[in-house]
C-alpha cells in the first residue's frame, strides 16, 4: 500500500465502507467474514490482522475467531452469520458456486439484500486483497502481539485513518 | 434472475454498482487508476491482463467488456 499510494486510497476506502462504516452487520461480524475468506485463501497476513481486528470488536474474544476459522458451524455466532459465511465460502471458491438455495437460507435467517450484497463483496474483495498481499510476497512478521495491537487500533480508528501512518500527505489530500 | 433485486437493464457489475453506490465509488476509482490513467504499460496492455484473468475466472461479462476495451 505504501509503495503505490494512488491505488492504496480507493482500496482503503473500500475496506472502510465494507468493514468499518455503520452497517446492519456489526464490524465484528464483517471482520469475521473477511478473516474466514482470508483463511480459506491461506493468506497469513490478512487472516491474522483481520482476525485481530475481529477479536478487538468482539471484546477480545480470540477463541471465537479461532472457532470461526476452524469450523464456523460450531461457533457461537448467529444462524444468520453462519448462512452468510457459507455464501462467503462459496464466493471464495468461485462466484458461480453461490446458489439460490444459499441465498434463500440467509434470507430466512433474517439477512437483508444489502447484507447479502456486502457479504459477497467482502468475500470477493478479500480474494483480491489476499492475492495482492501474497502475489507481491510482502513481508509478514510472525508476532501475534504486533497484530493484536494493530487490530485494536484499526478497530478503533478505521482503515482510512490508519492508512495515514504510511501514506504520504500529498496522496491523502487528493480527492479528500 | 440475480440473487438480490438489482436494477434491471444494467449489465454485469454496473447493476451491482447502481445497487450500492457507496462501494461502487472506490471500485470505479481503482479500475480507473489501474486501467485508464497514464502508466508505463499502455491501456491496451493493462486491459489484456484484466481480460486474461477474467477468462481464467470464467467471468463472461468481464472478459467480454474488458476484451472489447
Amino acid at each position: 500500500m505504501a509503495f503505490r499510494p494512488e491505488t492504496a486510497k480507493p482500496l482503503n476506502e473500500l475496506a472502510e465502507i465494507l468493514l468499518h462504516a455503520p452497517n446492519s452487520l456489526t464490524p465484528g461480524e464483517r471482520e469475521l467474514i473477511a478473516t474466514y475468506v482470508s483463511t480459506l485463501n491461506d493468506c497469513y497476513f490478512c487472516q491474522t490482522v483481520h482476525g485481530a481486528i475481529a477479536a478487538a470488536h468482539l471484546h477480545g474474544d480470540e477463541e471465537l475467531v479461532r472457532c470461526v476459522k476452524l469450523d464456523f458451524g460450531q461457533a457461537a455466532i448467529s444462524e444468520k452469520l453462519k448462512a452468510l459465511l457459507a455464501i462467503a465460502g462459496k464466493v471464495q471458491n468461485g462466484g458461480k458456486q453461490v446458489t439460490k438455495a444459499d441465498v434463500e437460507v440467509a434470507r430466512r435467517r433474517g439477512a437483508t439484500d444489502i447484507e447479502i450484497h456486502d457479504t459477497v463483496l467482502i468475500a470477493a474483495a478479500f480474494c483480491m486483497f489476499n492475492r495482492y498481499v501474497d502475489g507481491l510476497d510482502t513481508w509478514q512478521p510472525h508476532d501475534e502481539e504486533l497484530y493484536r495491537q494493530r487490530g485494536k487500533k484499526t478497530a478503533k480508528e478505521g482503515y482510512v485513518t490508519m492508512s495515514r501512518e504510511y501514506l504520504p500527505r500529498s496522496s491523502q489530500k487528493q480527492g479528500a | 434472475m440475480p440473487h438480490i433485486p438489482l436494477p434491471e437493464q444494467l449489465p454485469g457489475i454496473s447493476s451491482a454498482f447502481a445497487f450500492r453506490p457507496e462501494t461502487a465509488k472506490p471500485l470505479r476509482e481503482l479500475a480507473h487508476i489501474l486501467l485508464h490513467e497514464p502508466n508505463s504499460l499502455s491501456p491496451g496492455e493493462r486491459e489484456l491482463i484484466a481480460t486474461h484473468v477474467s477468462s481464467l475466472n470464467d467471468c463472461y461479462f468481464c472478459q467480454t467488456s474488458h476484451g472489447a476495451a
